[in-house]
């Protein structure tokens, strides 16, 4: 058998390889993102930028025995610095590069024009909606008015009806979805303080890492199976064999954030260099194979 | 008198003070440390700067609020207080060179001194690889990240190990509790892998007079203030340096008590 192909196709993007850094802390600066680019992921994800910097609260990262709890918001630069600064530097990595923005219509309405030049694609984070899936039909449906670059929607894991959550994104007209973003918010204390492990109002945070691999799985399985568009899937991956089990379950690409800094950003090469003997050991020829074989 | 610049919690415990003290900000270099003294009756406690600013004067310090200088400091000063000496920069600069892939091990507090030395290895355009850890929380992950890999750990001398089972640094730098430092010096020993090590004794005058900050390092006896702060960690005598740390505890004991009227922790 030849060596399997893992290059991938996602919402007209050709990727080398399914890896990608999620939005967060290793896209959060140029350098940080070139140490990723190093690695050969097949697209860069830049931390998610809004229309003003973030005040994060401190700490903001904490490490549990299973994952991480964080309260990172978004990019604690402000949006200038990433217009006239940053997404250059990122664009000049050579690779594609998926710009994150949040977080209203009329913000991602401002923020696309500016960082047009250097995107491939958007990711557009909706960490911060309710219940309701209406908010998601807007905001696809602004950015979808203001570029004819890929739109995906990135959804979050804590509403009860996630496929009506992608449908509303996919009516709106992305053209991709990203599932899922970390869960939450959740609570860590710090016993011997008597007080939160994390900063912020109530010491909130969002959970993510192998704690939230199955939420995720099961997401991008509904959603998957709910929408024509492509998934990308994120949440808890840490190896070649997780890759292939979100391919199963609907997705046709995949992002990697704690696992590279719970373990090192030599997650991203190791499940490269993993992934083609694994298929072959499956007798798979092509990634793209795999992508929803479980739906039956 | 320097005058507190601003303050924060940067996660249970453990506290950033940035301090105005231009011409210490203007020396400052990788790995030195200053000496302050709170006011005219307190004790002097050693404090690693791990950032500077030169332009706007100013040091950083971050320790974790422990003993009774620490929790006064936290207790009594605010942004606009002065405290009452600085003294610094002490100690040798660490020679950055050329090394190629460097690991950096930071345990509680401690990871702060890791930093400066981070970002001068980037700069000198070596690979950093940095594993931090606190027992609660995380903090400076932007900084880290912007000049290194950092990965949060749990138990920094498991995550040493389990790390070098995968990929070999030129050298290791650990900065930590004496058994953090001494258990990572141990593996790297094993695997003949260099180490340098942050240590942190007590000090006085920080200019090789009183002998309080003696350890014993290659067979030798060095004042940490002169000598160091940094020494091959192969060659440490960890034991001595125990039996030193704790021969003030139960007068650092008391020092908490009187300061805080009761007993604690
Ligand atoms: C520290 C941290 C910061 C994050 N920041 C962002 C962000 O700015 N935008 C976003 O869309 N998701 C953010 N996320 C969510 C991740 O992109 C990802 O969806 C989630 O962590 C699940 O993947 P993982 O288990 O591989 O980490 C963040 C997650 C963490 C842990
Ligand atoms: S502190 Fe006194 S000799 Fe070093």
């Amino acid at each position: 058998m030849r060596v399997p192909d893992i290059s991938v196709e996602v919402a007209g993007l050709a990727l080398a390889n399914p890896l990608m850094p999620a939005a967060g802390p290793l896209t959060s600066s140029p350098k940080a993102a070139e140490r990723i680019a190093a690695t050969g992921v097949g697209a860069i994800v830049a931390k998610t930028i809004s229309v003003a910097a973030a005040e994060v609260p401190h700490p903001n990262i904490a490490r549990l025995p299973y994952g991480l709890l964080n309260c990172e918001l978004w990019s604690e630069d402000p949006p200038e610095r990433w217009f006239s600064e940053y997404l250059p530097a990122f664009k000049a990595l050579g690779r594609p590069l998926i710009v994150s923005l949040g977080y209203k219509p009329d913000e991602v309405r401002e923020l696309i024009p500016k960082a047009e030049p250097f995107a491939d694609a958007f990711e557009l984070s909706t960490h911060y909606v309710g219940t309701d899936p209406r908010p998601l039909y807007e905001i696809a449906k602004a950015a979808k008015e203001t570029t004819e670059k890929p739109v995906f929607i990135k959804l979050s894991p804590h509403v009860p009806n996630i496929e009506e959550f992608a449908r509303a994104a996919e009516e709106g007209g992305a053209d991709g979805l990203v599932a899922i973003n970390s869960l939450g918010p959740g609570l860590a204390i710090d016993i011997r303080r008597r007080k939160p492990l994390l900063g912020g109002e109530h010491g909130y945070g969002w959970l993510s890492g192998p704690a939230i691999k199955p939420i995720a799985l099961r997401a991008v399985y509904d959603v998957s199976r709910t929408v024509e568009i492509p998934v990308i899937g994120v949440g808890g991956i840490a190896s070649a064999e997780d890759v292939v089990e979100f391919f199963m379950a609907g997705a046709s690409a995949v992002q990697i954030l704690s696992a590279a800094i719970l373990e090192g950003v030599k997650v991203f090469s190791e499940i490269l260099k993993e992934l083609p003997n694994l298929l072959s050991e499956l007798g798979v020829e092509s990634l793209r194979d795999l992508v929803g074989v479980v739906h039956g | 008198m320097y005058k507190i610049v601003s303050r924060r919690e940067l996660c249970g415990g453990i506290w950033e003070y940035v301090l105005r003290a231009p011409l210490v900000a203007r020396a400052a270099k990788p790995g030195q440390f200053i000496i302050i003294r709170l006011h005219e009756r307190g004790e002097r406690i050693p404090l690693g700067i791990v950032d500077w600013d030169p332009g706007q004067g100013a040091v950083t310090v971050v320790f974790r609020e422990r003993g009774k200088t620490t929790s006064q400091l936290v207790r009594e000063y605010c942004p606009g207080d002065v405290i009452l000496d600085v003294v610094g920069p002490l100690g040798n600069p660490v020679e950055i060179g050329r090394p190629g892939r460097v690991m950096c091990v930071g345990e509680d507090a401690w990871y702060a001194n890791l930093y400066p030395l981070a970002r001068a290895l980037w700069e000198g355009g070596n690979e950093v690889i940095c594993l931090v850890s606190t027992p609660n929380g995380s903090f400076w992950m932007d900084k880290f990240s912007a000049v290194a890999e950092v990965n949060l750990i749990g138990n920094p001398a498991a995550a040493l190990r389990e790390r070098l089972e995968r990929e070999r640094p030129a050298l290791v730098w650990a900065s930590g509790s004496p058994a953090m430092m001494r258990a990572c010096s141990e593996i790297c020993g094993e695997r003949n892998i260099p180490i340098r090590v942050f240590l942190h004794p007590i000090m006085l005058d920080g200019t090789g007079i009183c002998g309080s900050c003696r350890v014993e390092v290659g067979g030798e006896g060095k004042f940490v203030c002169l000598d160091g702060p940094t020494f091959d960690g192969a060659k440490v005598n960890w034991e001595a340096l125990e039996v030193r740390l704790s021969a003030y505890r139960e007068e650092e004991r008391l020092a908490l008590v009187r300061y805080f009227g009761k007993e604690t922790g």
